[in-house]
């Protein structure tokens, strides 16, 4: 059985956390304001539980010596699952056999190369053509990573990415982390991402975007 | 009338001084060529 749900916009649910603009001042330090709005989610676009809960930064650096594009999940870790953690996550029971964990992340530029700078277990991110079947829209382009290694389970009162309580809980042991140098440009991109995951033979999958650093 | 001519000659001289100028020109044409707008900054979303 699968369970797909499209999780759309998690621009304006999750909101853009921070934001720093500078025009004609390379080297200034960045001012960083954070700014996150609560999670939103209509009823039809749950999250679902034992799939891949977590969030990742999605940036674009421009003008700070090398321009690049990154999407982060060391940025923070796991607390209580709320939208400022960082990471990959899923709610399950303590016996949860986990497995097949992807990330496929459509973009709008096709020519990413990215550097793999995640935890041992994450896989890099490179484009995946045989996945551009599965954009989310036209204009995107499929790039691909998997995660082989370990969960650590936990218990507590914890909160899915519906905002949902929880009390059970996986996390991933390392993180991801992947950067493109976008050369000279650095330009704008959108990004979705489809989460996939196989818990207890179960496989959860479900996609969140657009979002567009700005 | 021939005699007249000298006198255009040296209306054309200050013309051929401008050209000797061209080091000052040269420094105008790079600051009317279109420049690029350069953006500084950290742009950042979660998903």
């Amino acid at each position: 059985m699968t369970d797909i749900n499209d999780v759309r916009s998690a621009r304006n649910q999750a909101g853009i956390s921070r934001r720093t603009v500078m025009k004609g001042a390379a080297w200034s330090a960045p001012l960083l304001v954070a700014a996150v709005a609560a999670p939103a989610y209509a009823a039809s676009d749950k999250v679902p539980a034992k799939g891949l809960n977590g969030w990742v930064e999605v940036g674009r650096s421009c003008g700070f010596g090398t321009n690049t594009y990154y999407l982060d999940g060391t940025k923070g870790s796991f607390h209580t699952g709320g939208t400022k953690d960082r990471g990959i996550w899923l709610f399950a029971g303590p016996t949860a056999a986990i497995s097949g964990a992807t990330m496929i992340v459509y973009l709008s530029k096709s020519d990413l190369s990215f550097t793999n700078g995640s935890g041992a277990g994450w896989s890099n991110l490179v484009r995946s053509s045989a996945d551009d079947a599965t954009k989310p829209a036209n204009g995107f382009f499929a790039y691909k990573a998997t995660y082989t290694g370990g969960w650590t389970y936990q218990t507590g009162n914890f909160v899915d990415n519906n905002g949902d309580p929880q009390t059970q809980v996986w996390v991933a042991n390392t993180q991801p982390k992947w950067t493109d140098d976008l050369g000279r440009s650095c330009d704008s991109i959108t990004s979705y991402i489809r989460r996939i995951v196989t818990v207890d033979g179960t496989t959860y999958s479900f996609l969140r975007g657009p979002v567009t650093p700005s | 009338m021939t005699e007249n001519n000298p006198t255009p000659d040296s209306t054309d001289a200050p013309v051929t001084e401008s050209s000797e100028q061209s080091p000052a020109g040269d420094s105008t044409t790079v600051q009317s060529a279109p420049t690029e707008t350069v953006v500084t900054g950290l742009f950042i979303a979660q998903n």
